[in-house]
């Protein structure tokens, strides 16, 4: 797994998500960033804007909506559909889409899908905290994929950061005994 | 399942999962010739690489940067070693250690000045620094202080060393730990994947330590002549190639094989594939016998010189020596008149081994049949991409099915007593580290990992049990993300059925080194030499050819010791 993809889990799992949604966000956002979309940071905002854990149940989340979409294999009936951070439903409508591209939409964003790829058609805020109400329509025919790139590029170092405090709460504190049982411990190592 | 349909009538299958996946089997997994150490040796021997040490700047405290330059066909690398001058009290093997003998990372093409220059102030770091996508690999070890100084002492007096004292420890260096895909900044593995060189799993690291152990006998030189003028002798080939590279692993690498099933069932699967292959050779003549009988004879010959202080592997190696004395009266037997020898002589293992004697004998048997198995080899890698996406059209009757047919063992599990869940998975705040835990006796289950698939998949049992039998996946887990990650691995399973491990990951007894040991014997290690229930020591490449050698000598024929030293 890419350390965007690590990142993302452990974050998502740190927020009170289940280990399940975790994987798909953590798939959303580094097919995000691979196509140079800020995917961290739409994640960071919806992690901080969840408040309480379990927040994902309460129907506005984008993971949740997202594997909805990915696991019935469409996108017919979601829409409209009222979410937070919209952008991170765009990877779950590119795995479903078949041929046709679509444009997502939401307050002053557009955003054209294909089976590969995305664009920003329209330039923008994108990234806020407010649930937003989204649709989404057929459009033309999409260029092919951009290429890959499954790393965390510098200039996210801000995101990064935010989603590095959710990670940590999955690491347990270290006490006495756990360093006890750990690999290596109380055994002399050298010769 | 993937399985090897041979031409004959009624072909040898390959051992089934509930017979494999099984901790104590797999932690009786020896190297092969489908290890990943013996595929990169092999191909860089038939594609006629070649290595160079264009750097070698190292001051009379054996302080500076060694650089050595791999040249294949299409592309080159090059490992760059940072030599340090370590205090003592400051060597330790464990992860949590921040300073190292030697660090190295392995760079994409060649690297000029000034990479050498960012790399310098960021490989000696490891953790701590940063490296970025031209390398692929960042990677640090430590001398077998003992060793080291003998070699050294002994050129610098212009001897050699003598052989048993290399046997004794093995290696002048150990590697506590080679960071590969996307750690710390390093190149992601979808850079390289696509690389002829870099088919399988695991290469770039292994050319890193290859070339590391390369390092280790060059640095040693370097210090005996410091020492010893122009007395100083250089150590002999032989003797050199008696000198592998140590590691210690820990339980890092532990949940690695739960946490890939996809590419855990296309390792098991080629090995799998490969005995079957074998198995299934109808006639086998006189010469293939006398070079088998050379080859248990050399197995046996690794297995006492094999030691270890661990109580839980000297009856492991008592106990594989004896099996290979039974295995050579038996192919100096008349055992050949059999139909289908090999698959006879399997079939005797079963019965008569151990389970360390029983896959000795698998490696064994795959050994001699290059031409019929090699090429498995390519196979042994996974898009774990093409596998993620979930049918949520499946129904509660279809998944009930796909638990049955994978954990179907679990059943007879009772998971709410505290023997079947005292262990806890989880990752440390001090150090990043994967630790188990003691599930009753730690505050730490609120931490926990999902690494307990077989009692998740019960879980997930119970629940689909209170479901109509027609209600889809997508439904189901739109009520229960809490079953969506075991969900998506039952689907792997269904097409990477050696996928999973038989047995329970947080049982009380559960042993952490077998799972180390499959894994290591993969990467195609050897001398096994666990430290604790969970961590443990290895050999990698000792015997094998160095870069100078690797042209005359066949890399195959040098991953068991020669019976005639």
């Amino acid at each position: 797994m890419g350390e965007t993809q690590d990142l993302a889990t452990r974050a998502c799992k740190g927020a009170g998500l289940p280990w399940g949604l975790a994987e798909e966000a953590a798939f959303a956002v580094s097919w995000l960033e691979q196509r140079d979309l800020p995917g961290l940071e739409a994640l960071a905002e919806y992690l901080t804007g969840i408040g309480q854990p379990n927040d994902y149940h309460a129907g506005f989340c984008p993971i949740g909506n997202g594997s909805w979409i990915s696991d019935t294999g469409s996108w017919f009936g979601s829409f409209p559909l009222d979410v937070r951070q919209p952008l991170l439903l765009v990877p779950f409508i590119a795995q479903v889409i078949k041929q046709n591209s679509l444009i997502l939409s939401w307050s002053n964003n557009q955003i054209l899908i294909s089976a590969n790829n995305a664009e920003i058609s329209h330039a923008g805020l994108i990234v806020g905290r407010r649930v937003e109400h989204c649709e989404l329509a057929a459009d033309k025919q999409m260029t092919e994929d951009t290429g890959r790139l499954d790393r965390i590029p510098e200039s996210r170092s801000e995101w990064i950061e935010v989603l590095l405090e959710f990670a940590q709460r999955t690491y347990a504190p270290a006490s006495e005994m756990s360093r006890l049982l750990g690999a290596g411990a109380g055994i002399n190592d050298n010769d | 399942m993937k399985t090897d349909n041979g031409q004959m009538p009624d072909p040898v299958p390959q051992r089934p999962p509930e017979k494999v996946m099984r901790l104590a089997r797999l932690g009786s997994f020896h190297q092969s010739r489908l290890s990943f150490m013996r595929v990169l040796l092999r191909k860089m021997k038939l594609e006629n690489w070649t290595v160079e040490r264009p750097i070698c700047e190292l001051d009379d405290k054996g302080v500076g940067v060694v650089t050595y330059r791999c040249k294949g066909p299409d592309r080159t690398y090059t490992l760059i070693a940072f030599a340090h001058d370590l205090p003592a009290e400051k060597r330790s093997d464990r992860v949590i250690a921040d300073a190292w003998d030697a660090t190295f990372t392995l760079y994409d093409g060649e690297p000029d000045s000034e990479d050498i220059e960012r790399l310098s102030r960021n490989v000696p770091l490891q953790e701590a620094g940063r490296i970025t996508e031209t390398e692929f690999v960042l990677s640090r070890a430590n001398k077998s202080v003992r060793l080291f100084d003998y070699v050294r002492d002994c050129l610098a007096r212009g001897e050699q060393p003598e052989a048993e004292k290399l046997d004794d420890v093995g290696y002048l260096m150990r590697t506590t730990a080679v960071y590969g895909s996307g750690k710390f900044g390093a190149a992601d593995r979808s850079k390289w994947a696509g690389r002829n060189e870099f088919k399988g799993s695991f290469q770039p690291e292994l050319m890193a330590v290859w070339l590391v152990r390369c390092f280790a006998s060059d640095w040693v030189e370097h210090m005996a002549r410091v020492q010893g003028g122009e007395k100083a002798v250089a150590l002999s080939s032989p003797l050199k190639r008696r000198l592998g590279i140590g590691n210690s692993t820990g339980l890092g690498m532990a949940p690695f094989l739960i946490k890939h099933p996809a590419l855990i069932h296309s390792w098991i699967n080629a090995r799998e594939a490969a005995l079957a292959r074998v198995r299934n050779i109808e006639t086998v003549s006189d010469e293939e016998i006398s070079s088998f009988t050379v080859l248990v004879k050399r197995a046996l010959k690794n297995a006492m010189d094999w030691h270890s202080q661990s109580e839980l592997q000297i009856p492991k190696i008592k106990a594989l020596r004896e099996d290979l004395q039974k295995l050579l009266d038996v192919v100096q037997s008349d055992f050949v008149k059999a139909p289908r020898p090999w698959d006879a002589l399997y079939e005797w293992s079963e019965e008569n081994l151990s389970l360390e004697g029983q896959e000795q004998t698998v490696s064994l048997l795959i050994e001699p049949h290059g031409s019929m198995v090699d090429s498995l080899a390519e196979s042994m890698s996974a898009d774990e991409i093409e596998t993620f996406r979930i049918d949520g059209s499946r129904t509660t009757e279809q998944v009930l099915k796909s638990i049955h047919k994978h954990y179907g063992w679990a059943k007879a599990i009772a998971f709410d007593s505290k023997p079947a869940q005292a262990r806890v998975w989880y990752v440390s705040a001090e150090k990043l580290e994967p630790r188990l835990g003691e599930r009753f006796e730690e505050d730490i289950e609120a931490y926990e990992q999902a690494l307990a698939p077989a009692r998740d998949a019960m879980r997930l049992r119970f629940a689909l049990l209170n479901e109509q039998p027609d209600e889809t996946m997508a439904m189901f887990l739109l009520h229960h993300p809490e079953h969506r990650h075991v969900v998506r691995r039952l689907q792997v399973l269904d097409t990477a059925p050696y996928g999973e491990l038989r047995d329970n990951t947080i049982d009380e007894k559960m042993l952490p080194i077998d799972l180390l040991r499959c894994k290591l014997s993969f990467f195609g290690a050897t001398k096994f030499d666990p430290k604790s229930d969970r961590w443990v020591r290895i050999t990698m490449y000792q015997h094998a050819p160095y870069p100078d050698e690797i042209e005359e000598l066949d890399p195959d024929d040098c991953f068991l010791p020669g019976i005639n030293p």
